[in-house]
């Protein structure tokens, strides 16, 4: 596996592939994507991030209030 | 896109006493530095080592005592005198020796340089598994992955223990809710505690809370209104105190002798009035009443004296008034106090009647209407003692009902706990798994993607590995990660037949060397080797010929994938080997001494050497066939080897041009060797176009000719003075004809590997712009 041509490091590579497993399997926000892939390239997705990204992901849709006609 | 270096100078570095200036042909694959031992090789690359790497070069790991800069400069040349140019492209840096310190000037994007030296081919392969993983470290880096994978796990770790409370505290919390479900008689139709404490809650508990108000609000106005009617009795005992001390006063005053009390208090009254008359005014002269003359001091103590006589009598007059007022004021608090036990009365009334509270509504009491003016008092009494007689009954109503009450609140507090409890640990294990998903995701892409790049790396030493040591049963079967040991990589390879071994406790010398080769070559590969300079100091002394041979193929066939290679040698077999090549530049080196330093020479190929000497107007004849004769013995050598053509033995392995002309011969005639050229190998866009090349016609010639080899090129004998200029001329040009028709226009060597359909042999290096048939002969 020579060196990805846009450059990144096998860091990167690994976190952006592992950025997409995690949303596209519903684990993990699509909003959060940059953020999680800041932390998984930078120093680390804390625990707290784990863990609210986690909640977010996986709490019921809230219902939308009706809106008056 | 970096550009390869095109030119180094030096001066005082290390070997470099006097400047050199060493110019290096980027248009070629791989430049070839030819040297003997001490000749300098090493200071070259170390001197690119120095300005790409920022090193000290050879010394770097080498123990050299207070500091290596000293050891840069070259053997008595200061410092400052140190200077290291090199050029690529535009691009110039410069290193220098500043405060004892290697300084380089130049812009930052220098070629990447990996160099490997013949002390360090071992590194890699013998290393601990620690030791490996750091020198793999930046081709499987992945630690702000790992770092966020092991929050994760930390995560996961501190969920569960909460978890582990959270079960605790339910099973204490339904053990609890059990006791009060067992407390009140384990009430049927309900499965268990629970769903008891549920109907319990569901019910509600406003009646009861409504019943517990009514009945403390009963309790709370009857023990008002109880109050009340004491403190009524009570002013109703000092009234008639007062009316009683009052009647004492009088019986006095009737009793006092000769007097008519009450004509006798008015006269003290008056007198008291006169005298207070008198004394404010100090004027005075008559009498206010009579009018008649009198002197104010005279009439003062008329009045005095007259008061003196009366004096009991003026104290029951102030006792009478004292008891009258005194009567009067408990008269006003007897009205007050009536009100009040009226007003709590009515309040009793209000919260009792209706209310269902039993004990009251069996007394069937009659409350006066409270608008009137008029209350009977006395039925408000009558009531009251009636109620106050219930009061035990209906305070012991009231206690138990606040049971109820609490009984309710503590099932509700024990129920509600419980939802709580359940609902977090519903959000946790929610949590949890989610977590317990994202961790085996990040765990295993990980440990997935680092086992691929280590395969890579393994299969890609090993392919290399292969084309050194073809059917020889060894090879580096992996590099994986070491399960029980963080940032470690371990090895393992094949020995003939046996998986799983350590290769450094099997393997030769030569084996060694080799694989340490391969793989720091297949390293190298990882790390956009377009932009990569290999240099290669030397490195390969224990291998033999046939080796030697195989590894020169496999630089030559990698060497186009880097941008550059330069390899040093004291091998004179090496640079022999590669004297026909386009595609490599050789450097020679002559014998280093203090006063020259380095001294090298940009040697051209032996056959352009030979095209040269044809060239000229009056020709070198002994030159053109000395140099046809080493040119001839070459190749028909390889030859032979390639087609096993046999050849007179002999102990040195020493060959006459005769001897190899008669091992090739039927070869060319009896087996119709036929060599075709790509005419547009150095045109990547245009199609092969491969031309037949005649071969036969030069060697037939040569086979003329061939003792002009000897006669002219190496003896000094009348045979030889016969032979006219045109004849050695003629020789020379059939042998570069030989030469260039038989030989890789490319690379300069024969076609040797079978094609992969096995109908011709190709040379090894990536144009393979020549082929050959037969593949082999019989």
């Amino acid at each position: 596996m020579p060196d990805d041509p846009n450059g990144d490091s096998p860091n990167t590579q690994l976190a952006k592939t592992i950025v997409e497993k995690l949303i596209d399997e519903g684990l993990i926000p699509e909003n959060k994507k940059s953020e999680l892939e800041a932390g998984l390239t930078g120093s680390g997705v804390s625990q707290d991030d784990w863990n609210l990204w986690a909640d977010l992901s996986s709490s019921p849709p809230q219902e939308e209030e009706p809106s008056d006609v | 896109m970096s550009n390869p270096i095109s030119q180094i100078e030096l001066s005082n570095f290390r070997g470099a006493t006097n400047s050199v200036t060493i110019d290096l042909d980027s248009s070629k694959d791989m430049t070839l530095v030819f040297g003997e031992n001490g000749s300098g090789k090493s200071t070259i690359l170390d001197a690119i080592d120095v300005v790409c790497n920022g090193t000290t070069g050879s010394l770097q790991d080498i123990s050299v005592g207070r500091s290596a800069i000293q050891y840069l400069c070259s053997l008595g040349a200061a410092a400052n005198s140190l200077n290291i140019t090199v050029h690529s492209g535009t691009d110039t840096w410069i290193a220098a020796v500043q405060r004892s310190t290697v300084t380089v000037t130049g812009n930052a994007n220098k070629p990447r340089v990996n160099i490997l030296r013949r002390n360090k081919i071992l590194d890699l392969v013998t290393a601990q598994p620690r030791e490996r993983y750091r020198a793999l470290e930046s081709f499987i880096d992945t630690s702000g992955v790992e770092s966020s994978e092991e929050n994760l796990r930390l995560k996961l770790r501190e969920i569960n223990t909460e978890l582990e409370k959270l079960a605790d505290r339910l099973i204490s919390q339904k053990d609890q809710l059990h006791e009060v479900w067992e407390g009140e008689g384990t009430p049927g139709g309900f499965s268990d505690a629970f769903e008891w404490a549920k109907s319990k809650v569901s019910s509600g508990s406003a009646e009861l809370s409504a019943k517990l108000n009514n009945f403390n609000s009963v309790a709370n106005c009857l023990d008002d209104a109880t109050e009340s009617k004491r403190l009524h009795i009570e002013v109703l005992a000092e009234l008639d105190q007062a009316n009683m001390h009052l009647h004492e006063v009088k019986t006095e005053v009737e009793e006092s002798p000769g007097i008519d009390p009450l004509t006798s208090i008015k006269l003290i009254d008056s007198l008291s009035k006169a005298k207070d008359y008198i004394d404010s005014d100090s004027e005075l002269t008559k009498c206010p009443t009579c009018l008649r003359d009198i002197p104010r001091d005279e009439l003062l103590a008329i009045v005095n004296t007259q008061l003196s006589e009366q004096s009991h009598l003026k104290s029951l007059s102030d006792k009478m008034a004292q008891a009258n007022a005194s009567v009067e004021r408990v008269k006003a608090r007897v009205d007050d106090r009536i009100a009040t036990f009226i007003e709590k009365s009515q309040l009793l009334a209000q919260v009792s009647e209706g209310k269902g509270i039993e004990h009251i509504d069996n007394l069937t009491l009659s409350w006066p209407e409270w608008s009137q003016p008029e209350i009977d008092v006395s039925l408000l009494q009558e009531n009251l003692q009636k109620i106050e007689s219930t009061k035990d009954d209906i305070i012991e109503v009231r206690d138990n009902v606040q049971k109820d009450v609490n009984q309710h609140n503590t099932i509700k507090q024990l129920y509600d706990g419980i939802t709580r409890t359940e609902n977090e640990a519903k959000d946790l294990e929610r949590i949890r798994d989610r977590l317990q998903k994202c961790h085996e995701i990040v765990h295993n892409m990980r440990i997935s993607f680092v086992d691929n790049i280590l395969s890579s790396i393994a299969a890609e030493a090993n392919r290399l590995y292969q084309q050194i040591h073809p059917g020889e049963q060894i090879n580096i079967s992996a590099l994986k990660m070491d399960p029980a040991q963080r940032g470690s990589v371990l090895q393992t390879g094949e020995f003939h037949g046996h998986e799983e071994i350590l290769p450094q406790a099997v393997y030769s010398e030569s084996h060694m060397d080799t694989l340490g080769f391969c793989v720091w070559l297949a390293l190298a590969k990882q790390k956009t080797p377009s932009d990569t300079v290999l240099l290669i100091d030397d490195t390969f002394t224990s291998v033999d010929n046939q080796h030697l041979q195989r590894i020169i193929d496999l630089l030559s066939s990698e060497a186009p994938n880097f941008l550059q290679v330069i390899l040093t040698t004291h091998y004179r077999l090496w640079w022999d080997r590669c004297q026909h090549s386009l595609s490599i530049q050789r450097l020679q080196l002559g014998q280093w001494d203090v006063s020259n330093g380095i001294v090298l020479q940009n040697m051209s190929r032996v056959l352009d050497q030979l095209r040269e000497a044809v060239a000229e107007p009056i020709i070198d004849r002994q030159l053109i066939s000395s140099k046809s004769g080493i040119l001839l013995e070459n190749i028909l050598w390889s030859l032979s080897l390639v087609y096993k053509r046999p050849v007179p033995a002999t102990e040195d392995n020493q060959h006459t041009l005769g001897e190899l002309y008669n091992a090739c011969s039927r070869l060319f005639n009896r087996h119709s060797l036929t060599v075709q050229h790509d005419e547009n190998w150095n045109d990547e866009s245009s199609p092969e176009s491969w031309q037949d090349s005649d071969v036969l016609s030069p060697f037939t010639t040569i086979g003329q000719f061939q003792l002009i080899r000897n006669q002219v090129g190496c003896h000094f004998n009348e045979p030889g003075a016969h032979i006219p200029d045109r004849e050695v001329k003629e020789f020379g040009m059939a042998t570069i004809a030989l030469v260039e028709g038989i030989c890789c226009p490319c690379c300069g060597f024969l076609a040797s590997k079978p094609t992969t359909d096995g109908t011709a042999l190709r040379c090894k290096c990536p144009k393979q712009a020549v082929r050959m048939t037969p593949v082999r002969i019989s």
